[in-house]
């Protein structure tokens, strides 16, 4: 592979192309789903191919080919070069790309127990088991059990002289219960909803999770969510869980920091952002308590590896320190446009997609209360968990939430559940309304296996540390 | 479409939604973002821009109080669905829905 990738190298260097990169990419994906006692999926997928990605006076071009060899590499190469002429045409500033240091390297995630080693029988007979002790119970009708596990190996060459070798291996897996009465149809899902928790690791990651030993809860709970009282609509104290508090970071802090979105590569459909460049080290986009920091190099976030795809070394960077805005993620393009660093965070869906700027871990630092210390120290609030459903405006500032479940909190005790929760608020006020964050021992890590971006679209793996966290002032119960 | 806005006495003219997203399935209650232009009708003419509006409306509400209809029609192609590479599109006219339900507003300058 490597003498292959070298001749296309040279080859592109001999047409006078003033940078290239290859990428080959071998992917492998298993996904299961037992419901309702039987496996409605066991999917095996599998992926192979590379992509060519060639700057040309100033453009970029990009072609890529299922079929790994010589030949298709060298068509590839000049349909990328035919690409940068063309776009060269009507390209505005010149593209250029911030000097990196080249790296021969090679990264694996570390793990106990591969998950594809494992057999299909024993990744469905832990389903089967958390299945089954949902299955039956009062008002349950529909009970669900998903398991995915996914393995990328790729090599990344540029024509600078780096040479990368990465695998990739992520897993996790989840429950949901869906309970009905009457009219009224409410879910539950364990350890988060839209299947599950997902992480970089072996099969000790879904081990860990523990599905089994949270099944009935789960199953209870979905039963009690029916009877429930609506959330009630007001301005008031909100707490929200580790699971809900990942997705809140991911679109109003996550999503605003990609320096594509802010200098409009990303306008007309994932939209801008509310911060500009100006903005660095003085917005303040939070209180004291808001510390959050991209990690691309902490041990089983799904966004963790060795270098993104464009060879930068995966890094752990200032988001917001104290509640203000630092940096920007950032590629090597971007950087250079407005005078900043590339920071590792371009990353392609697979082979066939160019590299956009991606999360890794966007986490939010553990603070100093305890999770029971949080809500002792609520005279009024409301505590939600688990998200259900999610919306913010194309500069990420207006956003809205739903929730699975809720509970009251008066006079520092949780109270009685309420069904359908919502909260809604503007961005900088949000974070800024922050006044305390649970600690280390209640800090999670979030796999979000489907953040989408991109013309065509491409999904990306991201991870959010967080642990439960107070906000105050919020208002909830946005029901029309 | 010109008729519909101007028998408007006072309306929003909205161009396009943003990030649409189900808050409770069984009433069909949506919320989502207004972007790309958004416009205050008053005494049937387009009079001022507005900031992003964000809705929370049951969309079986928001049909059941159509008051007219636009003659003419337009292909709507979203993009389409992330691991479903088939592109989809509706041929769709313009709506004017009384009582349609906003529940909050986008700030557009958060600089202090």
């Amino acid at each position: 592979m490597k003498d292959l990738i070298y001749t296309i190298l040279d080859l592109g260097e001999a047409k006078g192309i003033s940078y290239a990169d290859v990428r080959v990419v071998e992917e492998s994906l298993e996904s299961y789903e037992v419901k309702d006692g039987l496996v409605e999926v066991a999917e095996w997928k599998e992926g192979y191919g590379f992509g060519i990605r060639v700057l040309h006076d100033g453009a970029w071009g990009f072609a890529c080919s299922s079929s790994v060899n010589k030949i298709e590499m060298e068509d590839a190469l000049t349909r990328a070069l035919g690409i940068a002429e063309s776009s060269g045409i009507a390209r505005g500033k010149r593209i250029e790309l911030f000097p990196i240091p080249t790296v021969q390297n090679r990264y694996h995630t570390p793990m106990e127990r591969d998950p594809f080693a494992i057999s299909p029988a024993e990744k469905l007979s832990l389903l089967i088991k958390a299945e089954g002790l949902m299955r039956g119970k009062p008002y349950i009708s529909v009970s669900q059990a998903f398991m995915d596990i996914y393995k990328v190996r790729k090599v990344f060459a540029s024509s600078e002289g780096s040479y990368i070798e990465q695998e990739i291996v992520e897993c996790g897996a989840g429950i949901a219960a869906t309970a009905a009465a009457g009219n009224e149809v409410q879910t539950r899902s364990y350890p988060n909803s839209f299947r599950g928790n997902f992480a970089t690791g072996g099969y000790e990651f879904v081990e860990g999770l523990d599905l089994a030993g949270n099944a009935e809860r789960t199953a209870d709970e979905a039963a009690q969510l029916l009877f429930a009282l609506p959330c009630p609509s007001k301005v008031t104290t909100l707490i929200l869980d580790s699971s809900q508090l990942a997705l809140q970071i991911h679109e109003s802090i996550g999503h605003p920091v990609e320096l594509d979105r802010v200098l409009g590569m990303e306008v007309a459909y994932a939209g801008t952002s509310f911060l500009n460049f100006e903005k660095r080290g003085s917005f303040r986009c939070g209180s004291d308590s808001v510390n959050i920091i991209a990690d691309a190099t902490i041990p089983g976030g799904l966004g963790t590896f060795g270098y993104d795809d464009e060879g930068v070394k995966a890094q752990r960077i200032p988001i917001l320190q104290n509640g203000i805005f630092l940096n920007f993620l950032a590629s090597r393009e971007t950087a250079r446009e407005v005078g900043s660093q590339p920071n590792g965070t371009m990353r392609a869906e697979s082979w066939n997609r160019i590299p956009l700027i991606r999360m890794t871990n966007i986490n939010l630092q553990p603070g100093s209360w305890r999770f029971e210390d949080l809500v002792a120290d609520t005279d009024d609030g409301i505590y939600m968990a688990t998200n259900r459903s999610w919306s913010i405006d194309d500069q990420r500032l207006n956003f809205q939430f739903g929730t699975e479940v809720a509970w009251e909190i008066k006079k520092g005790k949780m109270g009685k559940m309420f069904k359908n929760p919502t909260y809604t608020g503007i961005t900088p006020q949000f974070w800024n309304a922050c006044d305390g964050v649970a600690g280390e021992r209640e800090w999670r890590l979030w796999g979000i296996p489907n953040c989408g971006k991109g013309q065509p679209g491409q999904v990306a793996h991201v991870g959010h540390g967080a642990a439960p966290a107070r906000f105050r002032n919020v208002r909830v119960g946005v029901m029309g | 479409m010109e008729e519909m806005i101007r028998s408007t006495e006072r309306g929003i003219y909205i161009h396009r939604f943003h990030y649409v997203n189900v808050l409770a399935p069984k009433r069909a209650i949506i919320t989502g973002m207004t972007r790309d232009g958004t416009f205050l009708l008053e005494r049937g003419k387009m009079t001022k821009p507005l900031k992003n509006l964000r809705f929370t409306q049951s969309i079986l509400d928001a049909l059941s109080v159509v008051s007219l209809i636009s003659k003419e029609t337009k292909l709507v192609a979203p993009e389409a669905e992330y691991e479903i590479p088939f592109l989809t599109g509706s041929v769709v006219p313009a709506l004017k829905i009384e009582n349609f339900h906003f529940s909050g507003v986008s700030e557009t300058d958060t600089s202090r």
